[in-house]
Order: C-alpha cells, then sequence, then structure tokens
C-alpha cells in the first residue's frame, strides 16, 4: 500500500425499521504497516526553543538541556535544527543550520543559563522564524518549545498564541509543545499543540522528559501523511457529528493529526438516523460518505477514495442481537472518558472534590472492559485521593487530549498489556500516566488493580 | 514577473487530465506567474514530446486514456522556465530525472515556496515585536564554524539550478526591500568589501534596516549578480 487507507466501521450494520437509530460510525485513516528504512526518512527542519526562566534552574534546565542534545543527536547532516532560548529576552543560541557540527551545537546548548521571566510567545516566534526560513515542501519544519512556566511577559493570551501556531501550521511550520513539572499553563500548551498541528506532552519530572521526546522523534522519523483533513458527509435527514474535538480548516474539514507508518487516524461520529428514512429505504440506504485528502511526504496532495456507508433496516429483535464492532465501541469509551475527565479537572479547580470523584467513578463505571481507560483512571484517583489539583488536571487534561487524537496501532484488538505497549512504536503506545516515563509508570497495566 | 499576483500554483495540486488538458493549465499558470517566455505557447504535441525526451515523467494509464498530474504540470512548467535560462532540452530532462516536487515548485512559482517566513514576519508586526537580533551576542563568540563553505562538489553540482531560481526570485526579492527608484542624492556609505566589490548603503536606511531586510538584501545582491551574469553570458 502506497497511500492512506479510509474505512468507515459503523457500531452495528443495521438499523431499526420501526424507529430512530442513534449509532457511532469510526472513519478510520490507515498508513501502510512497512517503515521506510531509517536512511530515507524525511529530512528534519527543528526549532528547540527552550524556557531558561528563573524557574528552570538547577535539574529542569539540566533535563531540558539533555533532552535537547538527545535531539540534536538523533539528526543528521540532512536535518536542520536551531537552538533558541527565552526568559524575558529571547535568544538564538544556534542559529538554524544542517546538522553538520554536532559538538558546537550541542556546546551551544550547554551555555543555556537560566535567568528571569517567561516571554513564551516571543521564544516561540524567534523559533518559528528560524525553522520558516528553510522551510520547504521536502522537510518536517516544527518548532519543539519546552516550558515549565507560564507566560507572563508579552503576548499572554491562550487564544492569540494559538491562533499564532495555527497560522504558521497553516504555512507549513508546526509546533509541538512539552511542559514540565505541576506549574506551567496546561491549557495554553494543549492549546498551542493541537492548533499548531503538533502534539502536546508533558514530564511530571524532569525524569519524564525524555521518554516525550524519544516518542516524537519516532513519530517525525516515520511520518507518512500530513495535513490530513476529513469532510463527513451524511445522507439528506441523517444526523452526523464528530465527537474528537477535532479543529476545521477554512473549508470546514477537520485537521486529523499526522499519520506515520503502521498507525491510523480515525475520527467517531454520532448518527441519528430517522424512522421515516428506514421506512422509505428498506433494502438499505447509504447514510455517510467519507472524505479524506492529505499531502505525501514528497509534498503533493493526494485524496484517499471516498468510502460509503450503507445500513440496512431490521426489526428490533435482530437489531439488538447484533453484536457491536469491538474497536468502535472502545473509542466510544475513550471519548466518553475524555468527557468524564474534563469534568473531574474543571470540579478540581473550583475545589469540588466530590465532583471529582463522582466523575471519575462515572467514568471507571463507562469505561466497561476497556482496560487502558481503567489503567488511567487510577493515576487520576490517587491524585484526587491526595487532593493534588496541579497533579490532577495535568494528567487528566494530557490524558483527555490523546484520548481524542491519538494515533492507534494496527493491532489494538489485542488485549492491553504492558508487554504488547512496550513493543509498539513510542507514538503507538497507551501510556498509564501521560506525564510518566513509560518504563517508570508506577502502576503500569501489570499493576495492582483497584 | 506574475501577470497575476492572486493566481496561487497550488490551487491546482489536485489537477487530472490528457494531454490537452495539461498544455492548457500549463499555459495558464505560465501566463499567471510570469514563467518563462509567452511564446510559443505550450501545445498538446509538445507534452507528448517532453514525455518522450523524459522531460516529463510518463502519465497514469487508466484503461486507454493517458493522465497528467500536478507534478507533470510543475515539470512542464519548471523546464519553461528553464529553456528561457538556456538550458538544453537534454540537460533539462537530466534534472528531471532527480527533481523533487520542491524543487519543480521553486522554479515554476518562487513566490509559493516559502509562505511560512512571510507569515512569521506578518505575526511578528501583529504583534508589535521588535525583529530579533540578539544572536550575535551568543552566537558570534562560538570557536569553531558551524556553516562549513559547501565543497567544489557541491557547487558544481548545483550552481545552474542555483542560478535560475536566483533570477526567477529577482523582481519579488525587490518587491520586498522596497526596489523603488532611489532619490537623486542621499547621505550614503561606501563599503569596499573586496578591491573590486563595493557597496553602497544610505546611512539613513542602515540605521533601519533589520536582520530579516538584511538577509533579504543578501539575496536580491545575490540574484541581481545573477541576473547580470546571465546577459553577460
Amino acid at each position: 500500500m502506497t497511500h492512506l487507507d479510509l474505512t468507515l466501521t459503523p457500531e452495528r450494520q443495521t438499523i431499526r425499521a420501526g424507529g430512530d437509530t442513534e449509532l457511532h460510525v469510526l472513519a478510520k485513516i490507515a498508513a501502510p504497516l512497512a517503515g521506510p528504512v531509517a536512511a530515507s526518512r524525511t529530512p528534519l527542519n527543528l526549532a528547540l526553543v527552550i524556557d531558561r526562566s528563573g524557574s528552570m534552574s538547577g535539574q529542569p534546565l539540566r533535563e531540558a538541556k539533555r533532552c535537547a542534545s538527545f535531539i540534536v543527536d538523533q539528526l543528521t547532516p540532512a536535518d536542520r535544527v536551531s537552538i533558541v532560548s527565552f526568559d524575558d529576552s529571547c535568544m538564538i543560541e544556534a542559529p538554524s543550520q544542517p546538522v553538520s557540527d554536532k559538538r558546537a551545537l550541542q556546546r551551544a546548548i550547554e551555555r543555556i543559563e537560566s535567568g528571569g521571566s517567561t516571554a513564551l510567545h516571543g521564544g516561540w516566534l524567534l523559533g518559528a522564524e528560524q525553522a520558516a526560513a528553510h522551510c520547504t515542501r521536502r522537510a518536517i519544519s516544527r518548532v519543539l518549545l519546552l516550558t515549565d512556566g507560564q507566560a507572563n511577559q508579552g503576548l499572554c493570551h491562550p487564544q492569540s498564541i494559538a491562533e499564532d501556531c495555527a497560522k504558521m501550521a497553516a504555512n507549513g511550520v508546526s509546533t509541538s509543545t512539552y511542559g514540565l513539572g505541576r506549574h506551567f499553563d496546561e491549557r495554553l500548551l494543549t492549546l498551542m499543540a493541537s492548533a499548531g498541528e503538533g502534539h502536546p506532552y508533558y514530564g511530571e519530572s524532569a525524569e519524564d522528559l525524555m521518554d516525550p521526546f524519544r516518542e516524537e522523534f519516532d513519530l517525525l522519523s516515520a511520518l507518512f501523511a500530513r495535513k490530513v483533513r476529513l469532510n463527513l458527509e451524511a445522507a439528506p435527514g441523517v444526523q452526523a457529528r464528530l465527537l474528537n474535538q477535532f479543529r476545521t480548516d477554512q473549508d470546514g474539514w477537520s485537521i486529523l493529526p499526522d499519520v506515520a507508518y503502521e498507525g491510523a487516524a480515525w475520527a467517531l461520529a454520532r448518527l441519528l438516523v430517522p424512522a421515516a428514512l428506514s421506512a422509505q429505504n428498506p433494502q438499505g440506504l447509504r447514510v455517510l460518505t467519507a472524505h479524506v485528502r492529505y499531502e505525501g511526504m514528497d509534498g503533493a496532495g493526494r485524496h484517499c477514495a471516498p468510502a460509503h456507508l450503507w445500513l440496512r433496516p431490521v426489526n428490533d429483535h435482530a437489531y439488538a442481537a447484533e453484536a457491536l464492532a469491538p474497536e468502535v465501541v472502545q473509542r466510544a469509551q475513550e471519548l466518553r472518558a475524555a468527557e468524564l475527565q474534563d469534568l473531574a479537572r474543571e470540579a478540581a479547580y473550583r475545589g469540588d472534590w466530590a465532583a471529582v470523584d463522582a466523575a471519575l467513578a462515572a467514568a471507571r463505571a463507562e469505561a466497561g472492559a476497556n482496560e487502558w481507560v481503567a489503567e488511567s483512571l487510577n493515576a487520576l484517583e490517587r491524585y484526587a485521593q491526595l487532593r493534588d489539583v496541579m497533579r490532577l488536571s495535568k494528567e487528566a487534561h494530557y490524558k483527555a487530549s490523546k484520548m481524542r487524537s491519538r494515533l492507534s496501532a494496527h493491532d489494538e484488538a489485542e488485549p492491553y498489556s504492558l508487554t504488547a505497549e512496550r513493543g509498539k512504536a513510542g507514538y503507538l503506545r497507551r501510556k498509564g500516566e501521560s506525564g510518566k516515563d513509560f518504563g517508570q509508570n508506577p502502576e503500569g497495566p501489570a499493576g495492582p488493580r483497584r | 514577473m506574475p501577470t497575476d499576483p492572486n493566481y496561487r500554483l497550488s490551487s491546482s495540486h489536485a489537477f487530472l487530465g490528457d494531454a490537452v488538458a495539461l498544455a492548457e493549465e500549463a499555459n495558464r499558470a505560465a501566463e499567471a506567474l510570469g514563467v518563462g517566455d509567452p511564446d510559443p505557447a505550450i501545445t498538446e504535441r509538445q507534452v507528448r514530446d517532453y514525455v518522450q525526451r523524459g522531460i516529463l515523467s510518463k502519465p497514469e494509464r487508466r484503461g486507454r486514456e493517458a493522465l497528467y498530474t500536478f507534478h507533470h504540470l510543475a515539470q512542464l512548467l519548471a523546464a519553461k522556465a528553464l529553456l528561457r535560462d538556456g538550458w538544453k532540452l537534454a540537460k533539462i530532462a537530466d534534472f528531471m530525472e532527480t527533481a523533487a516536487l520542491d524543487d519543480l515548485l521553486r522554479l515554476a512559482a518562487p513566490g509559493e515556496s516559502n509562505t511560512a517566513l512571510a507569515a512569521a514576519q506578518a505575526i511578528r508586526a501583529e504583534r508589535q515585536l521588535e525583529a530579533p537580533s540578539p544572536w550575535r551576542r551568543r552566537w558570534g563568540g562560538v570557536s569553531g564554524s558551524l556553516s562549513k563553505p559547501p565543497t567544489m562538489l557541491d557547487v558544481a553540482s548545483t550552481a545552474q539550478i542555483r542560478l535560475t531560481e536566483l533570477r526567477a526570485e529577482l523582481p519579488t526579492l525587490l518587491q520586498q526591500i522596497g526596489g523603488d527608484p532611489a532619490p537623486d542624492a542621499v547621505d550614503a556609505l561606501d563599503i569596499t568589501l573586496t578591491p573590486d566589490i563595493r557597496l553602497t548603503v544610505s546611512r539613513d536606511r542602515l540605521k533601519r534596516l533589520t536582520l530579516h531586510e538584511i538577509e533579504l538584501i543578501g539575496r536580491a545582491v545575490a540574484a541581481s549578480l545573477a541576473t547580470l551574469a546571465a546577459k553577460g553570458d
């Protein structure tokens, strides 16, 4: 397969003949299984933007430098990188250049020293400019922004900063964000990454930071398609609503994550098919058509062949007897868990711990047999017991974001286990706790259950 | 010069058509973008001839139909730009063997190849942020050379394509640095780079130059030299 494969999977193959039918439909956009050989990966054009504000002094800055050094170490002379740092002023530590002298770049990273407050937007823009100056269709241009704080200098309004990230993404420079510790603004950083068409990551401690950097590097090295856009066209009379909360482009198409080898981007829609339509079409009807366009790594625009979903009306007895498609049920559980985690996070900020506990209990009840959701709730319940607002809100926010926009692996029908997840590419792993190093997760899938 | 500043080649990215449609689309794009000489127009016969010569990749076959894509359109426009610069057909065919879409677009529609920098500058202007300049404070003091000069082999293999790219960029670059005719008398600074290369800059302009403008001027100087050198060939 040399192209993305678009499929539509309904919860059931049938609809009720004698009444309205509500059902979930999974749109899946899958990349081929076989990855490229390392030598032929798409060149990277990165800007590493590092917060050197006062709060980063000591271990956090040391670890940030180690992660930046790690990224430089993985690059080849075909790639470009620039190093930018910011406190209340922004500084180009190394201008964008081919990665031919790693030692000099690493020396530039080493020289970064902690300073004052946090001009986050200015630092990001300086990095974006460095990447933009060498942005081509043949390279992946991305800003990797690492911070432990809140924007408190220059432009600070999250929506405005996110708008700028979206503008740069539309012009070829995407943004990923790395939050460190407990005091960064998780809403700002996830907004920036979502608008910037990159990924939001966080490390609860400095030691947890390397894992997400590795994950992103694996993803960038294995990318198959970018600028993936989905449009769902419901048949007249059918209502369709996407549940993932994707942003839309100027044409109203949903902006899906970039797709890497072995992975699939996906979207879950809730459909309402009225009884009248079933009655008019006893032999079956086409309820939904999906269109996908994307850009290959050579920069050429491509379209998937449209996917159509036909459903057949049956009586209520036959309808109830049909088994549900497990993959669709699983995604619906994850999106519902994401909603409840958002509720828990908001309640924690209000100090309403009874509401937090209720939301988490509802999430556990609705998780059903979804082992990953159950596993994810362990950490949140632990933070809720400790009444730790910062840790609960960060973990809930990042996990919800992951549940809404992660790439799925081809073999997720297998039972969830630490061993199976370890065997996957970093960007396909379902971590029990988003902010922890995968290897350090204290209650990994094999750990104690509540 | 582009005759239609609103035209974007990238808007044809989903193009799919036969040789006649490709020739029509290429003529329309070439005119709007100001690529190559307007006459003679590209014909269906020329499209087929270019396929034979290896300048255009083989078309996709759907039954008995031969279909051309956006990639062919970019190849055709790039070939037109290179022809204007005096490339021989056989040399263009050699170039096409290894050219990626990005190379083709830089030749066919240089203004479209990097909109990212323009977007970043628009953000800087909109947010009223000062132009970046502090890198010299850090980077200037580094020992060891990070931007190694290209080897002679690199220069030989890429010189011709760079010259063509630079010439194509000149109108846009001049526009970006305010390339209006200079006033009659200016208080100017004369900088002697080498005994046979001198640079004259208005003192007033020198004070107001941003880092980005300095980079643009550097490229505009290179583009002007490339154009003058071509005229002297």
